[in-house]
């Protein structure tokens, strides 16, 4: 039988259209993920949640009609946001289109920073997590597999992820530019997930030492610390460490700001006005900062580290046309193969 | 042209080359190699010490006679200093840089010709003493040139990191740490040969009072006091980053001004 009508979706909001001060309000928080999964449990055949710091896709599978509508609605109660900013921000794919899109997203080529490589660890997390959940089957399963080939084929094959645009890289170095050598630096880490980790072993191979991770969960942040060899502290100790380090990085997906403006003045009254790099890269938004007048603050978020990066991007601009041949050529073949997946379903 | 000043003009047209050289460097993307800016700094150095040599075998003491003289001492000195402190921030900017100034400076003194008038051989009436401070003061001027090109690069890269400004030309500049520290050592520096050669001044002045002329000694206290205000201000943190850099700047063309009350 052939298959007409759409079957494979993805909805997704990101950064392609939706500024910082809305990101900060899309979090799948545990209220959500139980709604949603509820939801697609009963409409939809496969799901697939794949959230970073820049965007959050459902990829599903379902021949409910306009199944998108009431994920919005669902949205609408959670968010705070109205129905029509939800359509206007929200981005859904289906059938081919969600293929060439999977494929770009794990490549890198929709990331907000051009080719970064974060990404393909979190999609593949993301594969992980659903098929202990038994929402992921094979088409997601195909699809997810093939995305992560040709993701595999496109960093190889071209410079699209040359050059240091990775986050903890360029958290490095612009400690790098504040403080010159890293090995008298010192690093605290408020969460320990993907984007935490990168940035310690961003520093920890430019010779920095003295890492400390602050994780709500403390054993996670036990994990990370063991393999860097750093110390590991609860959330609630950072105010302790925070005025004895150089630089802060914030990655969780707190709802509640974790430094307040008046903790950074604090911080640099007791640092004498040594400078200080506070890097936000939470979503909500880690660090409350009204207005910077702090001068020996500098504060930088992740709208801030896409600019940085332009001209390494110039050189990753021009490898992505050649990765987009490259997914159309593979595109048609993956449809076909989950075309035979979706008529045996149906 | 005499030998004096045929050394002196290619000392600075070898500055001259480096700066422009350097700086196209930087304008197509390229680093300028700093082996190659510290090799050719040297070479421009040794020519102008030589031409600085010959004018003060010529003069009998200290070529720093007349506002030429007096530009190419503080142009040379410049140079001195950052042979001697600057290279070692292994950074070819600063010596781009350096070369600039002495070329705007040095090349400038040249266009002018009345500033090399001559003058009677004695100026200093044979008194080492007060060649010794006049010529360390002028030094000292020299060591705060250099130091308001290294505030200069800090005013820069403050700006860049604030302003979130990144391309190939920000990374040229060294960590705003490394540039904090070398401000502080180079004021250091040269506040502490502002003071000695005031300390040495003071020997000839106190049984000579009416030999100097209340102008200049009131310029010459109130720089010292000011250099040695910023240098304790900024040691205690009460004045930093941006401000502490602006005041060096300042500082500096006052200075500079002040050379003209020195008669």
């Amino acid at each position: 039988m052939a298959i007409n009508e759409n079957r494979l979706y993805v909805l997704g909001f990101s950064h392609q259209k939706i500024p910082l001060s809305i990101r900060e309000k899309i979090i799948l928080t545990d209220d959500v993920e139980r709604e949603l999964r509820l939801l697609l449990s009963q409409k939809a055949k496969e799901f697939l949640f794949l959230e970073t710091c820049n965007r959050f896709e459902i990829y599903y599978v379902s021949s409910e009609i306009k199944l998108e509508q009431k994920l919005l609605g669902l949205f609408k109660r959670f968010w705070s946001l109205s129905k029509e900013s939800l359509k206007t921000f929200s981005d859904l794919r289906f059938q081919k289109d969600v293929i060439r899109h999977s494929f770009s997203v794990c490549s890198g080529l929709d990331s907000q920073i051009l080719g970064e490589t974060e990404i393909t660890a979190q999609i593949k997390k993301a594969l992980e997590e659903g098929r202990a959940s038994n929402s992921v089957g094979k088409i997601l399963n195909h699809l997810i597999q093939k995305s992560l080939q040709t993701s595999k084929w496109c960093r190889r094959e071209t410079k699209i992820s040359e050059g240091l645009v990775s986050i903890g890289n360029i958290t490095a170095d612009l400690a790098n530019r504040i403080f010159g050598n890293l090995n008298q630096c010192s690093l605290l880490l408020l969460g320990a997930g993907e984007v935490a980790e990168s940035c310690v072993q961003a520093f920890y191979r430019r010779g920095c030492n003295n890492i400390i991770i602050a994780n709500r969960t403390l054993t996670k942040a036990v994990g990370l610390a063991k393999s860097y060899s750093c110390k590991a502290i609860s959330l609630d100790q950072r105010y302790s460490f925070l005025s004895k380090v150089d630089v802060v990085i914030g990655s969780t997906a707190s709802p509640e700001p974790l430094i307040s403006h008046r903790d950074f003045s604090n911080v640099l009254l007791e640092r004498r006005q040594k400078p200080f790099l506070a890097v936000d890269m939470g979503l909500p938004r880690n660090f409350q900062v009204f207005s910077n007048n702090l001068e020996a603050l500098f504060l930088y978020n992740l709208d801030d580290l896409k600019d940085i990066t332009s001209a390494t991007l110039e050189i990753r601009k021009k490898a992505a046309d050649q990765c987009k041949q490259y997914i159309d050529s593979k595109c048609l073949s993956t449809f076909q193969r989950i075309n035979n997946y979706l008529a045996e379903t149906f | 042209m005499n030998n004096d000043l045929l050394f002196l003009l290619c000392g600075n047209i070898v500055y001259a080359l480096l700066a422009i050289l350097g700086i196209n460097d930087i304008r197509k993307g390229l680093r300028p190699p700093s082996g190659m800016t510290l090799f050719t700094t040297l070479g421009g150095f040794l020519l102008q010490t030589f031409g600085l040599v010959l004018r003060g075998r010529e003069i009998g003491g200290c070529p720093i006679g007349n506002p030429f003289e007096i530009i190419q001492f503080i142009t040379w000195g410049l140079i001195l200093t950052y042979i001697a402190v600057g290279s070692a921030f292994r950074n070819s900017l600063l010596g781009i840089l350096s070369a600039s100034m002495v070329t705007i400076l040095g090349l400038g003194s040249f266009l002018k010709s009345s500033w090399d008038y001559p003058y009677h051989n004695s100026l200093f009436g044979g008194n080492a003493l007060i060649e010794l401070h006049a010529s360390l003061a002028l030094l000292s001027y020299a060591v705060f040139g250099l130091l308001s090109l290294t505030c200069l690069m800090y005013l820069i890269q403050n700006h860049y990191l604030h302003k979130k400004f990144f391309n190939y030309q920000s990374e040229l500049f060294p960590s705003l740490l490394e540039l904090e520290k070398c401000n502080i050592r180079i004021l250091k520096i040269g506040t502490l040969i502002l003071v000695f050669s005031l300390i040495i001044g003071t020997f000839y002045w106190l049984p000579n009072p009416k030999s100097i002329e209340t102008e200049k000694l009131f310029v010459t206290i109130l720089l010292s006091v000011a250099y040695i205000s910023v240098l304790f201000l900024g040691e205690k943190k009460v004045l930093y980053h941006r401000k502490i850099s602006w005041v060096c700047i300042l500082l500096f063309l006052g200075a500079l001004t002040s050379v003209a009350t020195i008669k």
